[in-house]
């Protein structure tokens, strides 16, 4: 999965189908770059087609994970065929959601 | 000491010189556009009272001998001030230079300082009775001129001795009346120049601000037609339709745009198709389309014969019409079933038909003439049956008589070679292709008319079926997913449709990958199986015997803490599909997902 830092944000461009075989990566990845340290994560999603609940579960758990921390995921470009599967799960009220990368950005380097 | 005439005639014509700049300098300043403007501040007007005071106390230092008597426009500054920023800016204006004159003494003293303050007060007053504007130039030099009769006429009055004073007087009259007057005159006319260019610049401010405004209505009406004049096409199953429209550059007709074409769903089993191109160019021939789009749709829908729909939808046409305005059209009706086209066409650029079986073109001629014309028009119908892969184009004169700098026109020819060589596109691909190949004919060369074009391409008839057996590992599925995707697309499906399925089919097969085989070999089989009214897949595998469907929802809503996500995938699958049905079945789960097409009504 793609990642990019600006500042101590990491913006992390979530795969084209968010389901069991694309979490795998972006799960791994996520474990990977949190045990080195990161704790304020942007998810992109404008590749998203679509997500699975294997993709919701991973997200979830790295969201839980990044709390314990006092990290915060965030969430941005979201297709409408996805915020919808988003609003159908009920992930709309647990996360915070941005139009584009550069609003999330913005907002998180104001905290 | 006397000087010669012409001495002094310089000296008072580099006195007018400064005068003039003086004028320039002062009243293009920004103090005194507030003057103009009617309302200026007090701090300008206190600015503006000295300013005019200094060129009162200029009129007295610059004052020249001529005929033995001192000739000066210390009484113009005054006399500006009072007549463009009322009596209080005279006044204090004509105090300073009254002032200054008396603390150079002298027999005349007297009086010329009480002239000073008078002309000050008495242009002020002016000013006031002119109901605060400026009097005009005739009046201002007449003012002038009588100011220094005025002032002559006080020094015979105070001054002493008399005899002196008459003698000044008189050698002074002429002189002040003249040298006054020509510097009202000057101030005057720059003035009266200045406010001619505000009243310019405000005309010209308010028509801007009403072009503004008519922008924004327009950009209003813009959004109205487009909400019930869609751009987008509807999908027709076993149909690749798309079609596009770019409008030529058009002054003011930038967002108001009717697309000139519609796919029309009539009924469960036909659907109509239409395009059209109007006489004439801007936002007049965009309302004439609008409308000949909705009368055409509604005659469309109303009959079952597209013979009846023309032929009514020009009854009303031009009976509304009264501006000469015409449309052609072409307006065929697909019957899914019997895979045939009937067709009428209104005075149409006839659309390309190239047939698969032997790659030969032909042309859907026209049946009748143009839309809007003449009442009770005749029309004919033609039909003719389609076969998988034929082809269908449809296009405005736009596209064949598009013009590149040698006056060439890309003609039917080149568009027939396109489509020939495309002829295995999609129909998205085609029109961009043939787009492509019009604009690098074209090169730097202006579009001069709207290009509109709409590929009509047949797909395979039989509602096929998509089989794929894939072993029961989490790598399987972006192979399987791509499969499913490209099965559903290109056939009649909305994208949204096409992701819901995947969605599904995804959550369902993750769940036999997971729960079901748990990590042990195994396969699953999919068959999705399309037609005209759903889209059914089947899911089989061989594990344990497992009702996915048992399932409890999970609970929505909670923080990020306390969620968990259990059922989600059934649940997600439940939501997308339109019947989700679990038997065990010869050993097998089978698990059944069944969505309905978005359909004619």
């Amino acid at each position: 999965m793609e990642i990019k830092s600006v500042g101590d944000l990491e913006i992390a461009v979530i795969p084209k189908r968010f389901d069991a075989y694309g979490a795998q990566d972006v799960e791994a990845t996520f474990k990977d770059i949190i045990g080195k340290g990161a704790r304020r994560v942007i998810c992109d999603f404008s590749q998203t087609e679509y997500v699975a609940s294997a993709g919701l579960r991973v997200l979830l758990g790295t969201a839980k994970n990044l709390q314990k921390q006092e990290g915060i995921l965030v969430i941005c470009s979201l297709r409408s065929y996805v915020k919808e599967v988003f609003d159908t799960a009920g992930f709309t009220q647990i996360f915070k959601i941005y139009a584009s990368t550069e609003e999330a950005i913005e907002s998180l380097q104001k905290k | 000491m006397t000087t010669t005439i012409l001495e002094s005639s310089l000296v008072l014509l580099q006195m007018v010189c400064v005068i003039i700049v003086i004028a320039y300098l002062v009243t293009r300043s920004r103090l005194f556009s507030e003057v103009l403007g009617g309302h200026p501040k007090a701090k300008t007007q206190a600015i503006l009272a000295v300013i005019f005071g200094g060129v009162s106390i200029y009129g007295t230092i610059s004052g020249v001998e001529v005929l033995g008597a001192i000739i000066n426009v210390r009484d113009l500054g005054p006399m500006v001030a009072g007549l463009t920023c009322g009596p209080v800016v005279g006044l204090i204006a004509g105090l300073i230079g009254a002032i200054h004159r008396m603390s150079l003494g002298g027999f005349t003293a007297p009086s010329c300082s009480i002239a000073t303050v008078l002309a000050g007060l008495l242009g002020g007053l002016i000013y006031l009775g002119g109901k605060r504007r400026f009097v005009g130039i005739k009046i201002a030099v007449l003012f002038a001129a009588s100011m220094e009769v005025l002032h002559m006429l006080l020094a015979l009055l105070i001054d002493r001795p008399f005899s002196a004073a008459l003698e000044v007087a008189s050698n002074a009259l002429v002189p002040m009346v003249l040298a006054n007057s020509a510097g009202m005159f000057i101030f005057a006319f720059v003035i009266t120049n200045l406010e001619k260019e505000r009243r310019t610049q405000q005309e010209r401010d308010g028509l801007l601000r009403e072009m503004e405004r008519k922008d924004t209505e327009l950009k209003i009406a813009a959004e109205i037609q487009r909400s019930f004049l869609p751009e987008t096409i509807e999908q027709v199953p076993g149909f690749d339709i798309a079609a596009k429209s770019i409008m030529a550059k058009e002054v003011g007709g930038d967002f108001f745009d009717v697309v000139p074409f519609e796919v029309i769903p009539i009924n469960k089993g036909s659907t109509g198709v239409v395009i059209a191109d109007v006489s004439g160019k801007g936002v007049p021939a965009a309302l004439f389309m609008a409308l000949s789009r909705i009368v055409i749709r509604v005659n469309a829908l109303w009959h079952e014969k597209p013979v009846d729909a023309i032929r009514d939808a020009n009854n009303t046409i031009t009976h509304d019409s009264q501006s000469g305005m015409f449309v052609t059209a072409f307006y065929g009706r697909i019957d899914w079933q019997t895979r045939t086209l009937t067709y009428v066409n209104a005075g149409h650029n006839p659309p390309l038909l190239l047939r698969a079986r032997n790659r030969e073109f032909s042309q859907l001629s026209p049946t009748g003439i143009a839309i809007g014309a003449m009442e009770n028009s005749e029309y004919t119908a033609s039909e003719l049956s389609l076969e998988s892969d034929d082809v269908i184009v449809l296009y405005t004169d736009g596209v064949t008589e598009a013009a590149n700098q040698h006056d060439e026109m890309f003609s039917e020819e080149r568009l027939r070679n396109v489509v020939k060589a495309c002829a295995n596109s999609s129909a998205q691909d085609l029109i961009e292709r043939i787009l492509e190949e019009v604009k690098s004919f074209c090169g730097d060369w202006p579009q001069s008319d709207d290009i509109t074009l709409m590929v009509i391409k047949v797909c395979n008839a039989d509602p096929e079926t998509l089989e794929l057996n894939v072993k029961a590992v989490i790598e399987n599925l972006p192979h399987l997913m791509d499969n499913v995707q490209s099965f559903m697309r290109g056939r009649g499906f909305t994208d949204e449709t096409v992701l819901d399925v995947q969605l599904a089919v995804d959550e369902a097969v993750t769940n036999i990958i997971r729960h079901g085989y748990r990590g042990k070999d195994g396969v699953i089989e999919v068959r999705c199986r399309v037609s005209a009214e759903d889209v059914v897949i089947t899911i089989e595998d061989s594990a344990e015997p497992f009702d996915p469907l048992s399932m409890k929802e999970p609970e929505l809503g909670d923080d990020v803490e306390s969620r968990q996500i259990g059922g989600l995938g059934i649940f997600l699958m439940r939501k997308k599909m339109d019947q989700v049905t679990y038997e065990f079945k010869n050993g097998k789960n089978v698990l059944t997902l069944r969505k309905k097409t978005m359909r004619a009504r």
